[in-house]
């Protein structure tokens, strides 16, 4: 027998409203588990203490305006509960608010104080990218002039480099490339060739 | 008497034109021997870097470089007559009554120029393109920027050390 079914006809025996083939189903269940039988216990105990409790009289005078006070009771304390939500709502526009300022302040730092990254030049055409920075020298001599310096510098840095002292060949007379002709730089590229094969 | 010192004036006017325009002649060469040093510095830094950079066999640096240097001659070729052309152009923009017709050849002239210059840059790509693997293609576009970004970087630090001097002079 299930024991939820056996605790809800208990409460119905209390009642006095249960048939007798469940009372016998009890009895017969009870003499089995435990658990029912504590159960049964505690419920009967409840019972006869209900049942033994003073009956409190209460004058004809208080049943006057009791629907009233009643009434004005669950108002007060709907207004109340509205209060308090009121409250509840106000406490989150506040910090909603906040949240709101903090990012606004965080944007603002970001945007103004931060470092600007320096914007990259996609290179598509050399000339174009050759023909800006002229223009930017424009007929500036000075600057040229400072600036071939720190050019010079920088191919010096490399020159000095041991990797390419290992290549010297590559190294010297770099643009005197220029100077060749067709044939003799056809022929230098097949000397190369010969070179790495052997 | 007074023939003569008309005369004397005459050629006086003569002798300081010819000084002043020798003079402008030879700043104009200045300028042209200046930016010819730009150039050619940048394109050999530009080689060195290149070389580096892809990671360039021998083999491939024999027959990328000859072409490299054929192409910046021949541009720096029509870069002159670019310049020559331009020059022009301000000339006869600065005249009363520019010449509609004149005007008209030297706009073609300069916008086949232009195109030539491009068709060169073209021509230098195709033969990185035959000669390149797709990864060192891959990183040669990547270079070109990265190197002419700091080219302009080499250009403000030239600025800011002559601006450095400058505040020197004046203590």
């Amino acid at each position: 027998m299930n024991c939820t079914k056996i605790e809800k006809w208990l409460s119905d025996q209390i009642d006095g409203e249960l048939s007798e083939r469940k009372t016998r189903a009890i009895e017969a269940h009870l003499e089995k588990c435990a658990s029912c039988r504590s159960y049964a216990a505690s419920l009967e105990k409840i019972h006869d203490e209900a049942t033994s409790l003073e009956r409190v009289e209460v004058s004809p005078a208080f049943w006057e305006g009791f629907a009233s006070r009643l009434k004005a009771n669950l108002e007060s304390s709907r207004e109340e509960r509205k209060e308090k939500r009121a409250l509840a709502l106000s406490w989150n526009w506040v910090w909603s608010g906040a949240a709101l300022l903090a990012v606004v302040a965080v944007g603002l730092y970001l945007l103004l104080f931060q470092s600007p990254q320096p914007q990259e030049m996609y290179v598509f055409s050399l000339e174009n990218s050759l023909a800006s920075i002229y223009q930017e020298i424009g007929d500036d001599s000075e600057l040229e002039e400072l600036f071939n310096s720190i050019l010079v510098e920088s191919i010096d840095e490399y020159i000095g480099d041991s990797e390419w002292k290992e290549r010297p060949d590559l190294l010297e007379n770099l643009l005197l490339w220029e100077g060749l002709t067709e044939e003799e730089i056809e022929f230098l590229e097949s000397e190369i060739k010969k070179d790495i094969k052997s | 008497m007074k023939a003569k010192s008309i005369l004397v004036l005459f050629l006086n006017i003569v002798i300081l034109s010819a000084f002043v325009s020798a003079g402008v002649q030879e700043e104009a060469q200045a300028r042209e021997k200046a930016r010819r040093m730009t150039r050619e510095n940048i394109t050999t830094l530009m080689l060195i870097r290149m070389t580096r950079f892809l990671e360039l066999t021998e083999d491939q640096t024999a027959k990328i470089y000859p072409f490299f240097t054929r192409i910046e001659k021949e541009k720096m070729q029509i870069n002159q007559q670019l310049r020559r052309q331009m020059r022009e152009l301000r000339l006869a923009l600065s005249a009363e009554d520019p010449d509609a017709e004149g005007l008209k050849a030297t706009i073609q002239a300069i916008k086949e120029l232009r195109d030539a210059l491009k068709s060169k840059d073209t021509e230098l790509e195709k033969h990185l393109e035959k000669n390149l693997t797709v990864i060192q293609q891959a990183k040669y576009l990547v270079f070109v920027t990265t190197f002419f970004n700091e080219l302009r970087s080499q250009l403000n630090r030239a600025r800011m050390m002559r601006e450095r001097a400058g505040q020197k002079e004046k203590k």
